[in-house]
């Protein structure tokens, strides 16, 4: 007794290879090619055998129609002699199906084969074929975590292909039955039947066959339907259909009366019915889904193990219930519990299926709808009542100005920091500085107190120094010390890393890890784990590190005794395993940028799997007066994780001399310098995404598109920052304290002078972004509606600013309440609409002052 | 009759117990706290009583210093004295805090945050609620470390109004922005006077408490300008002191700075102190040449 399985998948391959050549030229309609025409026509806007909208019997009622003669089809029957049968493509049908016709050898036979998840109708145009029907190996071996066909088979072929490769002898396989067709005949082949092989039985006579292969559920193009047998401890065995979605199924929206921009007061959306819905473009997919659970006793959700793919599997559940209400039942309805595509992590995941977690999709109902609410209202309200004043009168120019309860706390992070460095006062400090040169070498000793913002008093204790003329070692202190190697990698460290070392915006290097991911290159990208979990076979990924050419030797050692287990951060997810690469793949076969985010994950993991590096440090501290001072040495004694993880540095220092503990001196050199404080550089991605991470702006799935959106929006502008450099001219930007040449001396302590300030570039638009001398670190600019929109709410003086986080934390944690049961939805939803509420009936009160701050800043190009 | 005794009897109890805190109270101090307590109240209550408000008035009028040693000398402040020793206990009271460890304008900054409602916590940005700025006493160390860790900067006034700098040399514990107010007093031992500075030690320290509360009110409140006004902020960079080109004549110039200050703090002529020792002030102290 077998059990149909419905799985639902996120989509894996993107782009299976089409196949898409020959095409025959027009043609005047004989019966074959009315045959053509005809399946084309059945197929129609929809896709391919077996899927919602198609008949396979009415495709198998045309064929069993169309009356074979020879002629019509014959300059498509080549035959090559020396194979056992030839393919020959007779019409792709639209890019849906592959109709081709099979010339076979007498005597010859295919081998036995699989349809890699494709379906075919055949029929015999000429002579006669023996089919053999086998029953799957895995049933008769009964083991099903060996079964060729487990979900991650890569079966993206449309055609005919044998994933065994003729390794099955036949005599292993259990025949089910074995049946000959003559000329005119029709039958239906699907994995769903199993395994099988056609011969040609005559000895002399070729046999010619018309095959239309499937090819994708209907409208799209990388949504496929897989189908594969497996037994399940649950169940036992079962036949399987692997399906997948793309992204959210289902859409929000304001009822029709509500959805127009001018069709109601924008407060109104705060309480306007919601219409849930599924997007023309994700109809095929549905409806896919839902013809599907028909013929299936269970729905099996694989999305991704996260809030968002909780959600997904509820809208999938949703779907799937129309088709068939059963799956509604306990039990019915389950999901995979998995974080990476490994096979013996997936063979697990699907013996261990676990319920839906209704909590987590309630959360991000309960979020999206918020989000609509709030975002729809006072993006409506912020664009008309702005527009007049941004907009150059007369022009169509479209503006939005958009407000998102993320969007505006991530501008008003780069709006503050731009204020901190506009309004910033350097100002003067003092310090002691003390230099002693022994055996040769010059140590310079630091002040304990680095330095003070009081000249009386530095002179004070600087004459108390000198007035003591001898300095006494107090301690001489060599302990060993070590450079942590890193944590196991987050997303947001990722990010964070990838704006650093890789000179890539967090954006991209999201997109590419997620190419590297469905590629299955490196595990799956979305994480907030920071500690590897004690089962995972970390060394068996070492292995396949090995093969690099570059780092290849370095995890060569760690598998030869080096290896270490990475240290535990304090993140658990418990959904996904930090970033680490699950295969090899030469940079060769990946495109450029792809090739360096894979080479850091990959760096970053094998420096979680080695050890600390070591080293010695040497402090020398010494009394001079009342003051104290020190000096310290670092020796690196072994590199460790250094060799592979290039994007840490750790450098022996100067040698010290050696120094007694007790021993008198009288210091070659002491001084007061002094010193001045330097503004903050512009807030850069790196610090940005922290502060939202702290703040709970954003998921770590979320952040780099929220900072897309203000960049999008024109609420601010990157560029990079420029090293050290100071040009003077026209940079209106550089406040007014940079008169006074720096004293070299006033180096240090505090004042780190990598100064990031370079050309303003106002208005230039896109031309500032090539600056000689930049670092490559992208730091942010608001521009002045950025600026204004921020400072026109921060003026409104509410308690609680939308330019703030705190909205915003507080709806995070109301999510983390629903998910842990301590809230219901509907509880959350109507709290956090008041809040909203209030706010926006007091910014429309105060609309006055955003449009002051606005004219105030943003000067419309007319004028 | 008896009641009369007893009167006095408490009035000895209460100077008693003042002077024990080095806090004698002064004659026209002692009449006008008299009459606002309650005779038959427990002894040891009246003198809790009696130091709590000597301690919120301004020392000027309420103590008696008990010797010459227990003020300040008069030439306390003065620049031109490398250094001496003075015994105490002598009594003072906080006119000003400062810390010196941090610029004026990141105090600026943390003021203002307060003001918008917010402080953070290392790289997140906390919402002060109003139940939590309530005790407004200890709210910016509270929620913000950095603004007390010093060192400090104190204008110190002792009975006879004298006024003088004292540095916190080592963290003394009750030293800080929030957990000193201005009036609070503190008694010294053992003192360094060093250029006119107190160099405080947490031995010769201990603190009484206490504020005066206009003060402390017209302190805060004048705080934020005040910093902004010494970070340069208002009169722009103008009144920058020049920076020296030599060392030489940076020690001439910082000595000078210290009379200035010094002359700020005791709202002297400038000229009273100046013209005492212009030549040698740092002559004797070991300039090395620098190497640059």
């Amino acid at each position: 007794m077998s059990t149909e399985l419905l799985s639902v998948s996120p989509p894996n391959g993107k782009v299976a290879s089409l196949h898409d050549s020959a095409r025959g030229s027009p043609e005047p309609l004989d019966g074959f090619h009315e045959l053509v025409r005809d399946i084309n026509f059945i197929l129609g806007p929809s896709n391919g055998i077996d899927s919602a909208g198609v008949d396979v019997e009415e495709l198998k009622h045309v064929l069993t129609q169309y009356d074979t003669y020879d002629a019509d089809w014959d300059r498509y029957a080549f035959a090559d002699h020396s194979r056992a049968y030839t393919r020959n493509l007779v019409d792709n049908c639209n890019g849906k199906s592959n109709l081709l016709i099979l010339v076979w050898t007498p005597g010859k036979g295919s081998p036995i084969h699989d349809h890699a998840n494709a379906h075919c109708v055949m029929k015999i145009l000429k002579g006669s074929l023996t089919e053999t029907l086998y029953a799957w190996p895995c049933q008769s071996a009964g083991d099903a975590a060996e079964c060729a066909a487990s979900p991650i088979s890569p079966g993206h072929n449309t055609e005919h292909t044998c994933s065994f490769r003729g390794a099955f002898e036949s005599s292993a396989l259990k025949i089910k039955r074995s049946t000959t067709y003559e000329a005119g005949g029709v039958t239906y082949m699907s994995d769903r039947l199993g395994l099988h092989r056609i011969q040609n039985p005559s000895s002399d006579e070729f046999a010619v066959s018309l095959h239309l292969y499937t090819r994708n559920i209907p409208g799209n193009p990388f949504v496929k339907n897989y189908e594969f047998q497996y037994n399940f401890p649950t169940w036992g065995p079962c036949n399987v259909t692997m399906t997948s979605v793309i992204g959210h199924l289902q859409s929000h929206d304001f009822e029709g009366q509500f959805r127009y921009w001018n069709s109601c007061d924008p407060s109104q959306l705060f309480d306007a019915r919601i219409d849930t819905f599924v997007e023309d473009d994700k109809k095929p997919i549905a409806k896919n889904i839902e013809t599907q659970a028909r013929y299936n006793q269970i729905l099996f959700i694989w999305t991704d193990c996260d809030r968002e793919g909780e959600h997904i599997g509820s809208e999938i559940r949703d779907v799937a219930v129309v088709g068939n209400p059963r799956l509604r039942d306990a039990g019915k309805t389950v999901r995979a519990r998995f974080s990476n595509i490994e096979r013996a992590h997936i063979i697990n995941a699907a013996r261990n299926p676990v319920p839906l977690d209704e909590a987590q999709a309630h959360a991000v109902a309960s979020r999206m709808e918020l989000d609509l609410r709030t975002g729809a209202s006072f993006t409506r309200t912020l664009t008309m009542s702005l527009k007049p004043l941004i907009v150059t009168p007369g022009s169509d120019e479209n503006r939005i100005v958009s407000y998102g309860s993320c969007q505006f706390p991530t501008l008003g992070f780069v709006v503050e920091r731009y204020f901190r460095v506009r309004n910033f006062v350097p100002e003067q400090f003092w310090k002691i500085h003390v230099m002693h040169e022994k055996d040769g070498i010059k140590v310079n000793f630091r002040w304990a107190r680095n330095h003070l913002f009081d000249r009386m008093v530095v002179v004070i204790l600087f004459e108390r120094c000198l007035q003591a003329k001898t300095a006494k070692v107090t301690k001489v202190q060599t302990r060993p010390t070590s450079k942590w190697k890193p944590l196991p990698l987050t997303t947001v460290e990722l990010q964070k890393c990838g704006s650093r070392f890789l000179r890539m915006d967090s954006h991209r290097v999201m997109k590419i890890a997620e190419d590297l991911y469905t590629k299955g290159w490196i595990s799956y990208p979305r994480t907030e784990t920071d500690q590897f979990d004690r089962g995972m076979n970390l060394q068996a990924l070492v292995q396949k590190q090995t093969q690099s050419r570059q780092w290849g030797q370095f995890a060569q050692n760690l598998m030869g005794g080096g290896f270490q287990q990475p240290r535990d951060g304090r993140n658990n997810d418990k959904a996904h395993p930090p970033i680490h690469p699950v295969n090899f793949v030469e940079a060769t076969a990946l495109n450029q940028e792809e090739a360096r985010v894979y080479e850091f994950v990959a760096r970053r993991f094998l420096a979680c799997c080695s050890q600390d590096a070591k080293g010695t440090k040497t402090e020398i501290g010494i009394s001079y007066g009342p003051e104290t001072f020190e000096a310290s040495g670092l020796t690196v004694l072994e590199r460790n994780y250094l060799d592979v993880y290039p994007y840490d540095k750790w450098t022996s220092s100067q040698e010290l001399p050696r120094f007694q503990a007790g021993e008198v001196f009288e210091p070659t050199e002491a001084m007061i310098k002094d010193g001045k404080t330097s503004p903050p550089g512009y807030l850069t991605e790196p610090e940005l995404i922290a502060l939202m991470d702290a703040n709970g702006i954003g998921t770590d799935a979320t952040m780099a598109e929220h900072i897309n959106k203000i960049k999008e929006r024109a609420y601010v502008e990157t560029r990079p920052r420029a090293r050290r450099a100071r040009q003077d001219g026209d940079d209106d930007e550089a406040s007014d304290e940079g008169e006074a040449p720096e004293p070299e001396a006033g180096r240090g302590g505090r004042g780190d002078r990598g100064r990031g300030r370079g050309r303003g570039g106002r208005g230039g638009g896109a031309n500032n972004t090539r600056n000689s001398g930049a670092s490559g670190v992208q730091e942010f600019i608001p521009t002045t509606l950025g600026v204004a929109l921020i400072e026109g709410y921060e003026n409104m003086g509410f308690e609680t600013s939308l330019a703030k986080p705190f909205l915003r934390k507080e709806m995070e944690l109301k999510m983390k309440a629903i998910c842990e049961g301590r809230k219901t939805r509907q509880e959350v939803t109507a709290e956090t609409i008041a809040q909203y509420r209030a706010v926006y009936a007091r910014s429309q009160q105060r609309m006055d002052v955003l449009k002051a701050s606005v004219r105030r800043y943003v000067v419309p190009a007319a004028r | 009759m008896a009641a009369t005794a007893s009167e006095a009897e408490v009035k000895a109890a209460i100077v008693q117990y003042l002077t024990s805190k080095n806090v004698p109270p002064a004659p026209g101090w002692l009449r006008d706290f008299m009459p606002s307590i309650r005779i038959n109240t427990p002894m040891v209550a009246l003198q809790k009583t009696a130091l709590f408000r000597i301690l919120s008035t301004d020392l000027n009028a309420a103590i008696q210093p008990a010797s010459p040693s227990s003020v300040f000398p008069t030439n306390v402040a003065s620049a031109d004295i490398k250094e001496r020793k003075l015994n105490g206990p002598i009594t003072g009271q906080v006119l000003d805090i400062e810390d010196i460890g941090h610029s004026c304008w990141s105090q600026v900054e943390n003021i203002e945050a307060i003001e918008r409602g917010e402080m953070t916590k290392g790289r997140e940005i906390i919402r002060v609620t109003d139940d939590e700025t309530n005790t407004d006493q200890n709210r910016t160390a509270a929620n913000n470390p950095s603004s007390s860790s010093g060192p400090h900067k104190l204008l110190l006034q002792d009975a006879k109004g004298i006024k003088v700098y004292a540095f916190e040399m080592e963290p003394v514990p009750g030293i800080g922005l929030s957990q000193l107010a201005i009036g609070a007093k503190l008694v010294l031992r053992d003192l360094t006077v060093a250029r006119g500075v107190i160099m405080l030690e947490r031995k010769g320290v201990e603190i009484l408490g206490g504020k005066v509360d206009a003060w402390d009110k017209k302190w805060k409140a004048d705080r934020k300008e005040n910093l902004k006004r010494k970070a340069g902020w208002t009169e722009a960079r103008n009144n920058r002191i020049l920076r020296p080109a030599t060392y030489g004549f940076r020690a001439r110039v910082a000595i000078s700075h210290i009379r200035q200050q010094h002359a700020d703090a005791q709202e002297l002529p400038h000229s009273d102190i100046i013209d005492k020792s212009e030549d040698n002030a740092f002559g004797k102290c070991e300039m090395k040449p620098s190497t640059r």
